[in-house]
């Protein structure tokens, strides 16, 4: 969840530049209670965790969302809003109904057959078989959140 | 009518969500029916379950495998089925707690399985020896001389040696009357085994390591063995997760050691290579440097324990 943040941190600066770059993401990992390791991140937290970041503190929108095709994320990358998706890792590769965790993945591309995601575990642009990967996301409720500039930011740096 | 099950996954989901973490999910709830001054209720007991990912790249293939232990329940929450509303959720902290005593039960397993397995190996270690020299002395000499006169009780001499001929004692490796020792039978098989003084040793250091490891620490406080104990149970414990003898850089068994062991500390990032390299030497060989400088275990070690720890709580491996 946290390497997937960072990662949409650092393509936001690539777009919409903050006033200094975001943390590496070994220092990103520091602002994490330790409990974290062990339980895994919860989603709503990512909000305070990114406020706790000064350079980027209060400057980002995170939604969390829910949708209802494939199309959803398709949508989000091409509004360059690439959505962080929750869903069974496991179930996609194994069909196995035992595990109980959400895998987090930043989607970044697609084709008519995968997404392309960036995955903290298999590299920069893994594909994922796209109906495999429904029935995957469906299982952890199809939910997905977006890491965006606030708006005020994004007029502020689109007229300067 | 109690709220359906659905609504009380849902519900259960957006806690988790909210408060706890993307490793933990919901188990299968159940409907239960409580009598309470002469009324029934009835409440959904959902529990709380979880899955520990590990991450374990092979550096010579470099393939990467996702590893997933399913530790089960951790908690249980409790629902009131008319209204729906949790009871009490568990603290975070607790949840935690919980975890990190499973993975320690584990490691812990995995420790006592190396121990047992590679004794032998680790007996060999040259600063186990250099620090057991005293044990190795007092070996020596009951063997020459048959019997032994120990230096007078209240010299500094005899205070450093006693814990060694009390350690010697306890494990039937000498008779110890007034203050002379004598070997005992099992030390003049093993001496008469090979006529040889040095493998008599490394045997008795053997047994002590396979079956008093932990009196050694606890009682003699000799502790020098922990580090390399520590180090090859954290690469076993990888490989055994990855049910293969992965190719680990030094950086990733770092990794594996300070995160398993809490050992996060300069002092022992400082020896780590040369605990390493004591590893890998020969005689001893419980790792072994691959050629693209990464460390790979004992294939006969690693076989012996996969046989004795099955797999338990795995829900898979995904390799890429």
């Amino acid at each position: 969840m946290t390497a997937s943040a960072h990662m949409v941190l650092n393509y936001l600066h690539g777009k919409f530049p903050f006033s200094s770059p975001p943390p590496s993401f070994d220092d990103f990992r520091e602002i994490l209670p330790s409990s974290d390791i062990l339980l895994g991140t919860p989603p709503n937290k990512i909000r305070d965790y990114l406020k706790r970041i000064e350079q980027i503190g209060g400057n980002l929108r995170i939604r969390h969302l829910k949708g209802h095709d494939i199309s959803t994320l398709e949508l989000r990358i091409r509004q360059n809003t690439p959505p962080i998706a929750l869903f069974d890792l496991m179930y996609y590769h194994t069909r196995s109904p035992l595990s109980r965790s959400s895998h987090a993945t930043v989607v970044v591309g697609y084709t008519d057959e995968v997404l392309y995601a960036n995955n903290p575990v298999y590299g920069p642009k893994y594909p994922y078989v796209k109906e495999r990967f429904k029935e995957a996301w469906e299982r952890r409720g199809m939910k997905y959140i977006l890491i965006t500039p606030k708006e005020s930011l994004v007029r502020y740096i689109s007229t300067t | 009518m109690p709220i359906d099950k659905e609504w009380v996954l849902n519900k259960m989901n957006a806690i988790i969500y909210n408060r706890f973490g993307t490793n933990i999910g919901p188990g299968e709830p159940r409907l239960i029916t409580e009598i309470s001054d002469d009324k029934e209720k009835q409440y959904w007991l959902v529990p709380l379950e979880v899955d520990y990912p590990r991450i374990i790249e092979d550096r010579m293939t470099g393939t990467r495998r996702y590893i997933v232990f399913h530790l089960g329940k951790l908690s249980e929450v409790k629902f009131d089925a008319d209204q729906g509303k949790p009871l009490e959720l568990p603290e975070r902290t607790l949840l935690s707690a919980i975890v990190k005593r499973e993975l320690m039960q584990i490691r812990e397993r995995v420790e006592k399985l190396m121990v047992r397995t590679a004794s032998y190996n680790l007996a060999k270690l040259v600063s186990l020896k250099h620090m057991m020299s005293p044990l190795s002395n007092l070996i020596t000499s009951s063997l020459r001389r048959e019997a032994y006169v120990l230096p007078d009780m209240a010299s500094m001499r005899r205070q450093h040696i006693q814990k060694y001929v009390d350690l010697l004692v306890d494990r039937k490796f000498v008779v110890h009357e007034k203050d002379v020792i004598e070997p005992s039978p099992t030390l003049w098989e093993l001496f008469q085994a090979r006529n040889d003084y040095s493998y008599a040793i490394e045997c008795v250091l053997k047994d002590i390591i396979e079956n008093a490891y932990e009196i050694l620490y606890d009682k003699y406080n000799i502790r020098v063995l922990h580090p390399y104990i520590e180090i090859s149970s954290s690469y076993y414990d990888y490989a055994l997760s990855a049910q293969e003898l992965v190719a680990l850089s030094t950086e990733d068994l770092w990794e594996a050691y300070s995160g398993l062991y809490m050992a996060f500390s300069e002092r022992r990032r400082f020896r780590f290579d040369d605990y390493l390299r004591e590893l890998s030497q020969q005689d001893v060989d419980i790792l072994e440097e691959t050629e693209k400088g990464a460390w790979k275990g004992n294939k006969t070690i690693f076989d012996k324990m996969r046989q004795d720890f099955p797999i338990q709580g795995q829900t898979g491996i995904i390799t890429v």
